[in-house]
C-alpha cells in the first residue's frame, strides 16, 4: 500500500471519529471575559455558532433518552393498572474544557431537559422536584412564621433526622426572619414586563441543627424549602412596598433593576423554534451591611428570585431606561485575577474578606441576558428536531444556567462552576 | 513501516467505532465529579446506558412501588397516587481492574398511576 494510500485512510478515520466523540461547546459560549484565554473575538462568535460542535452529543443524547422513555411506556401500558412515568428530569453538564456531557445529582448543571409524555403534557405547570415546607405571601406577618416552623421542628426531631432542637430551632427562625425581610422587597415598581413572582430559598440543615453552606447530597441531610408567592396583583406593588429595613430596601432597588433590565433585554427578541422564555432566576445574597446583591446558587445559605412575564406584550421604554443608575452589585469569591481583570476595565469593588462586591454594567448585562437567550433557544432547537415529532414523549422544558461575569456578560455554567443565572424555556406544543 | 502500522491502528479503531455507529450504539459522555471535586469524563455505550436505566425503572414500576403501595394500604385508607423518585445510576468503566473510576448520572422521575 502507497503511504499516500495510507495517510488518506488514516485521515478519513480520524474525521470519522472527531465526528463521533466531538461534543465540546464552543468557548464563545462558556468563556468569561475574566477567564483565561479569552479574547475579544471570542465574545462575537456566539452570535454565529449554531452549537455544530455539539450537535452529535444533542443528537445521542436525545435519541437514548426517547428509546428509554418509549420503552417504560410500553412497559406500563403492557402493566394495565400499573405505574406509569409521568415526568423525567435529566441533567447535563459541562467540563472545564467545554465537554459536554450527562451528569448526575452533584455538581453544577449546564441545562435541565423535562420530559413528559406529549398527550398528557398540555398545562402550563413547571416541572418541579419538590415542594416547599413554609409558604409566604404578601399578607404573611413575622408573628405568622411560627405557625409553620414549628411542626417542622416537631417532626424533625420526632423522626430523629434531627438530633439538636434548640440548635435547630434557632438557626432556622434566624433563616425565616431574614428571609421574611426579603420578601418585603419583592415589591418592583415601575410597569416591567418582568416582575418578581416568587422567592425561594433552600436550607440544608445537619443532624446537630446547624445550617450547611453546601448542597445536599443524596440521602444524609435534611432540606427545608421557604418560598413567598406573589399572590396578589401586581400593580398595587407601589403601595405596598415596605422600606423600613435595608434589606427590604436594597432587595426592591436591586429587584426593580433586574426587572428592568430583562424587559429591555427581551423587548427585541421573540419565541422561536417552538419555544418561549418563560421564566427567570436569579440568586441574591447580602452583605454584612445587609445590603441585598445578586450571587452564585449556594445551597442553604441564599434565596433565589424567579422573575414571570406580565401578559403585557411591550412596555413603554421610559419605564426600563437605565438612567443614572447604570450598575447593579454583585458578589464574587475573591481572585487575584478577577481583581486584575475589575482594575483594568474600570469595574467598581469593595473589597471583603470572603467575596467582594462587584458594580455590575446593566447595558452589559442586557447583552449578556440576550447571549443567554439565544444559546437557550439553539439549545431547544437542536433538541426537537422534526425526526422526533412523531416520539411519544417530548421535552418540555428545557432549563440552562449561566455564570455572570462582573463585566455583565455571561457564560455556560460549568460542572465545577458556579452558576448565578438560570433561563426557563417552555415548550409551547405541550 | 511505522506510518503503516500506525494508520492500520487507526483504521481499527475507527472502524470499530464507525459500527457502533452504524448499530445505533454510539458512546455518550457522562460527567461527574469525584471525591476531590475533580472532573471525571467517561464515554459509555449508549445501549449499555439504556438497559441499565431501563432496569432500574422497570424494578420500581413493577415491583418497589406497587410493593409501598401495598404497605400503605393495609395500614391505612390512603392509597399511593404519585411518588417522586431521584434514580442515580452508577456507570463504572468496563474494565474496573484497570480504571478504578465511575460516575453516577441521575434521572429525576415523577411517577403515577
Amino acid at each position: 500500500m502507497k503511504l499516500k494510500n495510507i495517510l488518506a485512510i488514516g485521515t478519513l478515520n480520524l474525521s470519522l471519529i472527531g465526528s463521533v466523540f466531538a461534543g465540546t461547546l464552543n468557548p464563545a459560549w462558556h468563556l468569561l471575559p475574566e477567564d483565561k484565554g479569552y479574547t475579544a473575538s471570542i465574545e462575537k462568535a456566539a452570535s454565529s455558532d449554531n452549537l455544530e460542535s455539539i450537535e452529535s452529543f444533542l443528537d445521542i443524547y436525545t435519541g437514548t433518552h426517547h428509546d428509554i422513555l418509549e420503552e417504560q411506556a410500553s412497559y406500563s401500558t403492557d402493566k394495565g393498572d400499573g405505574w406509569k412515568v409521568k415526568r423525567v428530569r435529566t441533567w447535563l453538564g459541562l467540563g472545564a474544557s467545554g465537554k459536554i456531557g450527562v451528569v448526575g445529582f452533584g455538581g453544577g448543571k449546564t441545562v435541565k431537559v423535562d420530559w413528559e409524555p406529549k398527550k398528557t403534557a398540555k398545562s402550563n405547570e413547571i416541572v418541579e422536584e419538590d415542594t416547599a415546607d413554609v409558604v409566604l405571601n404578601e399578607y404573611t406577618e413575622k408573628s405568622d412564621l411560627d405557625a409553620q416552623i414549628e411542626p417542622i421542628i416537631k417532626n424533625l426531631v420526632k423522626s430523629g433526622k434531627v438530633k439538636n432542637e434548640a440548635e435547630l430551632r434557632k438557626n432556622l427562625k434566624a433563616k425565616a426572619v431574614e428571609f421574611h425581610e426579603y420578601t418585603k422587597g419583592m415589591y418592583s415598581v415601575g410597569d416591567s414586563v418582568w416582575y418578581a413572582k416568587k422567592l425561594r430559598l433552600d436550607l440544608t440543615i445537619s443532624a446537630s441543627g446547624k445550617i450547611k453552606t453546601f448542597v445536599v447530597k443524596v440521602g444524609g441531610d435534611v432540606r427545608v424549602r421557604l418560598e413567598w408567592v406573589r399572590l396578589a396583583s401586581k400593580s398595587k406593588d407601589k403601595a405596598r412596598a415596605d422600606k423600613k429595613s435595608i434589606i427590604a430596601r436594597s432587595t426592591s432597588k436591586l429587584i426593580t433593576k433586574l426587572s428592568q433590565d430583562l424587559t429591555a433585554a427581551t423587548s427585541s427578541v421573540s419565541g422561536k423554534y417552538g419555544f418561549d422564555l418563560s421564566e427567570v432566576k436569579l440568586c441574591l445574597g447580602m452583605t454584612a451591611e445587609g445590603k441585598v446583591v445578586v450571587a452564585s446558587v449556594k445551597g442553604g445559605i441564599n434565596p433565589c428570585v424567579y422573575f414571570g412575564r406580565q401578559r403585557i406584550t411591550k412596555s413603554d421604554k421610559a419605564s426600563y431606561a437605565i438612567g443614572n443608575d447604570d450598575t447593579f452589585p454583585m458578589a464574587k469569591e475573591n481572585s487575584e485575577g478577577l481583581f486584575e481583570y475589575a482594575s483594568k476595565n474600570k469595574i467598581a469593588y469593595e473589597k471583603g474578606s470572603k467575596e467582594s462586591i462587584f458594580k455590575v454594567d446593566r447595558k452589559k448585562f442586557r447583552r449578556g441576558i440576550q447571549k443567554a437567550y439565544k444559546f437557550g433557544m439553539k439549545f431547544a432547537k437542536k433538541v426537537t428536531k422534526k425526526r422526533y415529532a412523531k416520539k411519544k414523549w417530548g421535552i418540555k422544558v428545557v432549563k440552562p444556567s449561566y455564570s455572570l461575569s462582573v463585566s455583565g456578560s455571561v457564560g455556560v455554567a460549568k460542572l465545577s462552576g458556579k452558576a448565578e443565572l438560570e433561563l426557563v424555556f417552555k415548550n409551547l406544543a405541550m | 513501516m511505522k506510518v503503516f502500522k500506525k494508520a492500520l491502528m487507526v483504521s481499527l479503531i475507527a472502524s470499530a467505532v464507525s459500527g457502533n455507529v452504524m448499530a445505533g450504539d454510539e458512546d455518550i459522555t457522562l460527567l461527574g465529579l469525584d471525591n476531590n471535586g475533580n472532573e471525571i469524563e467517561m464515554p459509555v455505550k449508549s445501549k449499555r446506558f439504556k438497559k441499565r436505566v431501563n432496569k432500574i425503572l422497570k424494578a420500581y414500576l413493577g415491583e418497589a412501588i406497587p410493593a409501598l403501595d401495598r404497605a400503605i394500604r393495609s395500614d391505612s385508607k390512603l392509597k399511593l397516587r404519585e411518588v417522586d423518585l431521584g434514580v442515580s445510576v452508577k456507570m463504572g468503566f468496563e474494565v474496573p481492574e484497570v480504571f478504578d473510576a465511575s460516575v453516577e448520572p441521575g434521572i429525576y422521575v415523577k411517577l403515577g398511576n
